[in-house]
């Protein structure tokens, strides 16, 4: 009864429905969110040896359709059944959801991604909304802000939503020893140490093919002495214990949406740091969506560890559920991963159905 | 169902485990015809009459021990991991034999002088996609200890080829970039050109003394494996301590 009432509130938005079949084909799933997903999804094998699985969610099948539609831009509404491997949950399950591709315009997208959430949930009964949210591209602008080295920023960022993560690596640069050598074959000291990067790739290339490695199939002789001179870099850079702090308190940022432009305001004053943009973005946020939700929260650590989420994450709870009714975000890269030549910016979220029906 | 034990029904597994028992005092009995494979266990003191044993292959011991159609069984540890994801709720290794040692590991082509830790193979999986074209590949038949290590890692971002032999050839013919696989002194992974990661040891697994936890079992049969677990260690010890 309330799913009717939650595709008749994205109709109303100006959603296509696009037809998503039941049997997938499991490698854009595996390929993009990767092999740690096989576990947790029902696979299948074709009579040709193609893998196919159940749908065990619907954005990426509709990012497909997207792309092979050819249109720049696109609203799209789904609902139906998904199949995960689940311990005390039912195995199948239904959920609906929402998809924004190709708006440039990126708050104004965020914004109302958000707005359709929260009037969906109204309209199938739901008051007494609680909202968290977090923004990657904070923490992006934050470490550009703090000049980390580019290598470590795309480590941290690649981290960012694990926290426990996040500071077990900011505390391996904050304690980085500088015996990087040590550990290096003898005859590659020198050229890197002249940073002879011709030679270097030169003697990588040769033990590659003594060991029958071809230089073309996987990791190429170039990508091994890029990173081993990016090692080389940042062995003698320890993260310094001025921005290590700064990292650490901006991870421990928790406070209202209404209160989240101060507290970045204050942050930015006490560190020096230039976050303005990040300031107007939960301003808008909070004024947008103050109205609507008594409780929204802004953690600074809150994301998800999927390197095609880049900005914008939220989840929505309401009627005692201990567990969100919707989760949503920005995945900028995911049309990329799928194939896209061009980046298509892109924001959704999917309702948990069953758990909606079961709230109070 | 009367209390039974699975133990490995050929190769080396096998006869080191009948040495196990036999040093521990007990008389292991072979299937009295060839096409059964239905033994026993006597000199148990518990135990008068004895008790039933099923030769079964390694893999299988794991498999029947989840299902608890056998109570207890002697096989390898890393088999045991591979079959369940969590092995533990279902399995509960008691007893370490001392023997069938095997090292599950994940090796990287030597020629990979960048990476020397799970934290590096981290960086280069990540990067793999945006200048290779494709994921990071790992040969493996452990596929669920390859998926459980990478996760605790943070690593997410490869794919699992299936290898069911020849594993540490994969990176030169082209078919994986990495491999998962077991080694006992590190040779051939070396002979190919691959190299262990620092913190790249999975699991160090030997011959374990397994019970099921599924299984239903009375006090009675319960005392019965107790002494037998007793009897193996006591062995194992002595041994461990002569080396």
């Amino acid at each position: 009864m309330k799913l009717q009432a939650i595709t008749g509130s994205l109709a109303e938005s100006g959603c296509k429905f696009p037809s998503i079949d039941l049997l997938q084909p499991a490698d854009p799933f595996l390929d993009t969110t990767g092999e740690d997903l096989r576990r947790r999804i029902f696979i299948t094998q074709e009579n040709t040896g193609k893998t196919l699985c159940l749908r065990p969610e619907f954005t990426i099948p509709v990012c497909l359709a997207h792309l092979k539609q050819g249109d720049n831009t696109g609203r799209y509404a789904y609902a139906g059944s998904v199949f995960r491997q689940r311990d005390k949950e039912p195995q199948e399950f239904t959920q609906a959801g929402f998809e924004d591709f190709g708006d440039q315009n990126r708050l104004k997208a965020d914004i109302n991604c958000i707005n359709i959430a929260i009037k969906t949930l109204q309209q199938a009964g739901q008051q007494n909304l609680g909202l968290t949210l977090g923004d990657q591209s904070i923490f992006s602008d934050l470490l550009e802000a703090l000049d980390i080295p580019s290598a470590w920023r795309k480590k941290l960022t690649r981290n960012f939503g694990d926290t426990e993560l996040l500071i077990e690596n900011l505390s391996v640069m904050y304690t980085m020893d500088e015996e990087f050598l040590t550990n290096i074959p003898k005859e590659y000291h020198a050229l890197l140490e002249n940073a002879d990067t011709q030679r270097l790739e030169a003697l990588i290339g040769e033990r590659m093919s003594e060991d029958g490695l071809s230089p073309t199939f996987g990791r190429t002789p170039n990508a091994i002495a890029d990173r081993l001179m990016q090692k080389l870099e940042l062995s003698s850079a320890a993260l310094d214990e001025e921005k290590y702090n700064l990292l650490q308190s901006f991870l421990a940022i928790d406070v209202t949406l209404a209160d989240a432009p101060l507290a970045l305001a204050q942050y930015q004053k006490a560190s020096g740091l230039d976050l303005k943009s990040g300031q107007e973005r939960l301003a808008a946020m909070a004024k947008a969506i103050s109205e609507y939700v008594g409780d929204a929260r802004y953690r600074a650590n809150f994301g998800r560890r999927l390197d095609y989420y880049t900005g914008l994450v939220f989840e929505i709870y309401s009627g005692g559920s201990q567990k969100p009714l919707i989760g949503g975000g920005r995945y900028d890269q995911l049309m990329t991963l799928l194939g896209s030549p061009k980046e298509i910016p892109a924001v959704g979220f999917s309702i948990w159905v069953d758990r909606l029906e079961a709230a109070l | 169902m009367s209390l039974t034990i699975a133990i490995p029904s050929k190769g080396r597994l096998k006869e080191k485990t009948i040495e196990a028992f036999t040093n521990a005092g007990f008389d292991l009995r072979m299937p009295e015809d060839a096409r059964s494979y239905q033994g026993s266990l006597h000199g148990v003191n518990a135990a008068e009459k004895g008790v039933d044993v099923s030769f079964l292959s390694a893999s299988e011991i794991a498999r029947e021990l989840i299902n608890g159609t056998v109570h207890a069984g002697v096989t390898g540890e890393d088999l045991a991991r591979e079959t369940i994801a969590d092995a533990d709720t279902y399995l509960e290794f008691v007893s370490q034999l001392g023997f069938g040692h095997a090292d599950v590991v994940i090796a990287v082509p030597q020629a990979w002088i960048d990476v020397e830790t799970m934290s590096d193979l981290d960086d280069v999986a990540a990067e793999f996609r945006s200048r290779h074209g494709r994921r990071l590949r790992v040969a493996t038949k452990y596929w669920n200890l390859t998926q459980s290590f990478f996760a605790d890692h943070g690593i997410a971002l490869y794919r699992i080829v299936e290898s069911l032999g020849a594993t540490e050839a994969a990176p030169s013919a082209g078919q994986a970039d990495a491999i998962v696989d077991i080694t006992s002194t590190g040779s051939t992974l070396r002979a190919n050109g691959l190299k262990i990661l620092d913190d790249g040891v999975i699991l160090k697994s030997q011959a374990n003394l397994i019970l099921s936890r599924t299984a239903r079992i009375t006090s009675d049969e319960a005392g019965i494996l107790a002494e037998i677990r007793h009897a193996l260690d006591t062995v194992t010890d002595m041994l461990e301590r002569k080396k």
